[in-house]
């Protein structure tokens, strides 16, 4: 999954939530084909950072288990919601996640980690 | 009734470089046989290995082609489908670049444009990924 995303800026608050403010790349070769017509952040695309932040957050590589529950709740078209924001807490073997656009709530994400 | 590589497009949106389906093996009224052949210049191949969200992909596109083949015998075109969510996707082993894997997806209810589909995915024999996916047609 190259040139998906950078990571604009990263922080972690005190109650160790780990913050990562994202740029999606809308020239990213992955919209050549989701889809044609329009471009649409692929869900497992954004599962797949989810995991690499996490894994940048823990400076481990994490691999799931499981994905107990991840809700799509709105689409992500690059073009238009360029920064994200994206929220992971850890709990023993679970990780949550967060991701935003603006206000709104895109992704709600919970994983077991391996 | 079979489907290959060239005749996926006609039940599936999605295109190069995101297609994870390389082959549609069997279907049966509600339910589909899918295979991917995992190449390395796969966009979810990392390290040798196919990652998390590429088995998800490829379970949802796997449920993609299932609701094409029936919209393709009532005469209309691939429509834009996306996973409403994920629930509870176990990954036993990840497989590695050159393994060929194997899904089968069961619709187990739909209502309207939602489904929920429960998916199971083999390499070699060996059951490595199994969830519940809900998916989400646009008109």
């Amino acid at each position: 999954m190259k040139n998906y995303y950078h990571i604009v800026n990263q922080s972690v608050s005190s109650n160790q939530t780990y913050m990562f403010e994202i740029a999606l790349h809308p020239d990213c070769t992955i919209y050549e084909g989701h889809f044609p017509s329009k471009p649409i952040a692929p869900g497992a695309c954004n599962i797949e950072m989810i995991r690499q932040c996490a894994s940048k957050a823990q400076n481990k590589y994490i691999h799931f288990a499981s994905v107990d529950t991840c809700k799509f709740l709105m689409l992500i078209n690059p073009l238009e919601h360029k920064a994200l924001n994206l929220a992971i807490t850890f709990n023993s073997n679970t990780v949550s996640a967060t991701l935003s656009v603006e206000a709104s709530v895109a992704i709600k994400f919970r994983a077991t980690i391996k | 009734m079979k489907y290959d590589i060239n005749q996926i497009e006609k039940l599936i949106p999605q295109r190069s470089p995101i297609v994870m389906l390389s082959v549609v093996t069997d279907y049966e009224d509600g339910s589909v046989e899918t295979e991917l052949d995992i190449t390395n210049d796969n966009i979810f191949a990392d390290n040798g290995k196919f990652l998390e969200a590429g088995l998800i992909e490829h379970a949802a596109q796997s449920a993609a082609a299932l609701i094409g083949v029936e919209n393709l015998k009532n005469g209309s075109n691939p429509k834009v489908g996306f996973i409403g969510a994920v629930q509870n996707f176990k990954f036993y082993r990840l497989p590695t670049i050159g393994e060929t894997i194997k899904t089968k997806v069961c619709i187990t209810t739909t209502f309207d444009n939602i489904s929920l589909v429960q998916t199971e995915t083999t390499a070699n024999g060996e059951k490595i990924s199994e969830g519940t996916l809900k998916t989400v047609i646009a008109e």
